[in-house]
């Protein structure tokens, strides 16, 4: 992870077109303002995450086998 | 109406059993009806929120009742606004993984629902919840 120190009112470019400013710091929550293309998406981190986990979520889980599973923690 | 469901083959539902997501679940942009499903045996620990129009798209949810510990996520007034009300009712999305118990909730970004109009929404919350919190004992190797 390449790691810069930056300070408010100054920024950042990646890859010449995507633009990251500093644009306010208060407490621990920095506001960062950022200009890209439109074909570029900005995610938060736990937002990308977030997805991943739902995409997994998704495999089927019989109320059958729940129950069993159920059944068998309450027996232990 | 009738919907063919994953878990629990053709069913019958009416329009009030229909959960909006007026907010969509993430990664799943195209689905907003939802129903949520019991089994008489699971008991009300567990449901599974049902998209109506796809019969694959179904999630397992948790109660957060189930967790040993406390769960207080702060739910915004921008959330409220979009459900038109307050929230009634919040459930995590469970991830079976390999086996049911490895099976993890994810406590960062809760379903929450209105349940006096069926709106919901999935959020992310501000709180340090985990994204994979385990739900039953300890990591089995």
């Amino acid at each position: 992870m390449l790691i810069l120190s930056r300070k408010i009112g100054e920024s950042l470019i990646i890859d010449g077109k995507i633009e990251v400013k500093i644009v306010d710091i208060s407490g621990d929550k920095i506001k960062l303002g950022i200009e890209a293309p439109k074909e570029v998406s900005v995610f938060r981190n736990e937002l990308c995450k977030t997805v991943e986990e739902n995409k997994q979520a998704v495999s089927s889980v019989k109320p059958s086998a729940l129950k069993s599973f159920l059944k068998a923690q309450k027996t232990e | 109406m009738i919907i063919t469901t994953r878990d629990f083959g053709e069913i019958e539902i009416s329009e009030k059993d229909v959960i909006t997501f007026v907010d969509k679940i993430f990664g799943f942009e195209e689905y907003t009806s939802y129903v949520m499903l019991f089994d008489d045996e699971v008991g009300t620990s567990f449901g599974w929120l049902q998209s109506v129009d796809e019969p694959e798209i179904c999630f397992l949810v948790a109660n957060p009742g189930i967790l040993s510990c406390e769960y207080k996520p702060s739910i915004p007034q921008s959330v409220k606004k979009g459900l038109e009300g307050d929230v009634s009712e919040i459930w995590l999305v469970m991830t079976a993984g390999g086996s049911l118990e490895n099976s993890t909730v994810n406590m960062k970004s809760p379903i929450v629902i209105n349940n006096a109009n069926g709106f919901a929404s999935q959020i992310i919350v501000e709180e340090d919840y985990e994204i994979r919190h385990r739900v039953f004992g300890k990591e089995i190797a």
